[in-house]
């Protein structure tokens, strides 16, 4: 339904509902697990169909599985834009006019069960758990303490560069714990 | 197809979605009942700005005054059908005299407790409209006969086993005290002095929004320090929000030049 939806959007708009009904629970799980937070995943999740909607003649694949990768391609590209920005970036959803209905409390449990975040959380733990004790503890201080790598790189008793190396180290090694399983291409609801 | 659990926020996301996306390749024409006046911007997010000693801890929230933000002109709108739903909302009187309004169009009120400190009890943290409200310009329209409810959540104190989520201001109380607005690089100099990991982000006006009133009102760069000239904008949690707790270590400072559209919106 993705693709034909999607194609048939182009000149019936309102076509594009079936893209977000289809693919909407997996775009939030993914950013859920990228964000650790469903308030925030939701929000992502809002814009990312809006900016979807909005370049929707740019697409250019041929699969249903084609709509879902170029629809978390985008949900990266807003996630990462939101980390840079510091907050959820929202120009496209306004320009469609939509506003995120607030979650309840009962929705965020919902959404952090489904997309696993405790199992995710122990992943993560294994996984630094697993990390060489230098990288381990170059993680802690940048991720975990958010110091600034001339600060990291003090502690350590090492370069910049070097705390810099370490800490991309660290995180290239936790990066199979955090990226989501392709399992989490959900049924649509 | 496995049972998934309901997501009432992603289902009401997707309903929103379906009326923006019937009403985005047409026109929709007359019969508007009632327009709710209110900066379109503001209502983008689900809390509003929470202004303390003259700074703004809101969360993820439009400077106000910028260019295209409030005030709210409300135009070609005869008065009394028109709704400033943030004010009214913001007490009992008003809430009732809303209740009545929405209530003459079809439309239903719901005020929710949100927990929150001192500060911020009795405020509008937030108000959700019907799936079939759309905006119009900068004000948001409710046409006769879209039903549903206005959802206003307003700041409680917390019931029994309810945390309050805290401002910064009143989780840190020395933050609002280290600040100064006119005085940039002292603020960041004042809270990395006082323990602080501050991370400084430059907010400049954007010059497209000269010509797309659409448009993104500023541009946000990270900087190391204030740059001369600026002045402070507010003070967010490292996630731009507005909420704060006791031992939290990095805030971030905004800054603008003085004299931009949105340094002057931060009296």
């Amino acid at each position: 339904v993705g693709v034909a939806a999607l194609r048939t959007s182009v000149r019936d708009p309102p076509a594009f509902a079936a893209v977000y009904r289809a693919h909407a629970r997996t775009v939030l799980v993914h950013l859920t697990r990228r964000t650790f937070d469903p308030e925030a995943a939701l929000e992502l999740t809002a814009e990312t169909f809006a900016q979807a909607f909005a370049s929707r003649r740019r697409f250019r694949g041929d699969s249903d599985d084609d709509v879902a990768r170029w629809l978390l391609g985008i949900a990266n590209h807003v996630h990462a834009r939101s980390v840079r920005r510091g907050r959820a970036e929202s120009r496209a959803l306004r320009r469609l006019g939509v506003q995120v209905p607030p979650a309840e409390p009962e929705d965020l449990a919902r959404i952090v069960e489904l997309a696993g975040l405790a199992g995710l959380r122990a992943d993560v733990a294994a996984g630094l758990a697993a990390l060489p004790d230098a990288h381990r503890e170059a993680v802690r201080l940048r991720v975990v303490e958010e110091l600034p790598y001339p600060e990291v790189a003090a502690r350590l008793a090492v370069t910049e560069q070097a705390a810099r190396a370490r800490v991309s180290r660290g995180l290239r090694g936790l990066r199979a714990a955090l990226e989501p399983p392709a399992a989490t291409q959900e049924p649509s609801p | 197809m496995t049972d998934q659990p309901r997501i009432d926020a992603l289902d009401e996301l997707g309903r929103r979605f379906d009326a923006a996306l019937a009403a985005a390749p047409r026109r929709r024409r007359g019969r508007v009942a009632v327009a709710v006046a209110a900066a379109a911007a503001a209502l983008a997010t689900p809390a509003v700005a929470v202004v303390t000693d003259g700074f703004d801890f809101g969360r993820d929230v439009p400077r106000p005054g910028t260019p295209g933000g409030p005030p709210l002109p409300v135009t070609g709108r005869p008065p009394e059908r028109t709704l400033d739903v943030l004010a009214l909302a913001g007490s009992d009187a008003g809430r009732a005299e809303l209740r009545r309004r929405l209530a003459a169009v079809g439309i239903g009120l719901r005020v929710t407790a949100a927990p929150v400190g001192p500060s911020r009890v009795g405020i509008v943290l937030g108000v959700q409209f019907p799936r079939r409200a759309r905006f119009q310009g900068r004000q948001l329209v409710l046409e006769r006969g879209v039903g549903g409810t206005v959802i206003v959540a307003v700041g409680a104190p917390p019931r029994a086993g309810q945390t309050a989520r805290l401002t910064i201001a009143e989780a840190l109380p020395e933050v609002p005290a280290a600040v100064d607005r006119d005085d940039a690089a002292g603020t960041a100099r004042r809270l990395r002095a006082l323990g602080f990991t501050v991370r400084v982000r430059l907010v400049v006006d954007n010059p497209a929004r000269a010509t797309d009133p659409l448009a993104t009102p500023t541009g946000v760069k990270a900087v190391a320090d204030p740059p001369p000239g600026t002045v402070v904008l507010q003070v967010t949690n490292a996630d731009g929000g507005a909420t704060g707790r006791p031992g939290m270590r990095v805030l971030v400072l905004e800054v603008a030049p003085r004299g931009s559209a949105v340094a002057s919106a931060h009296p």
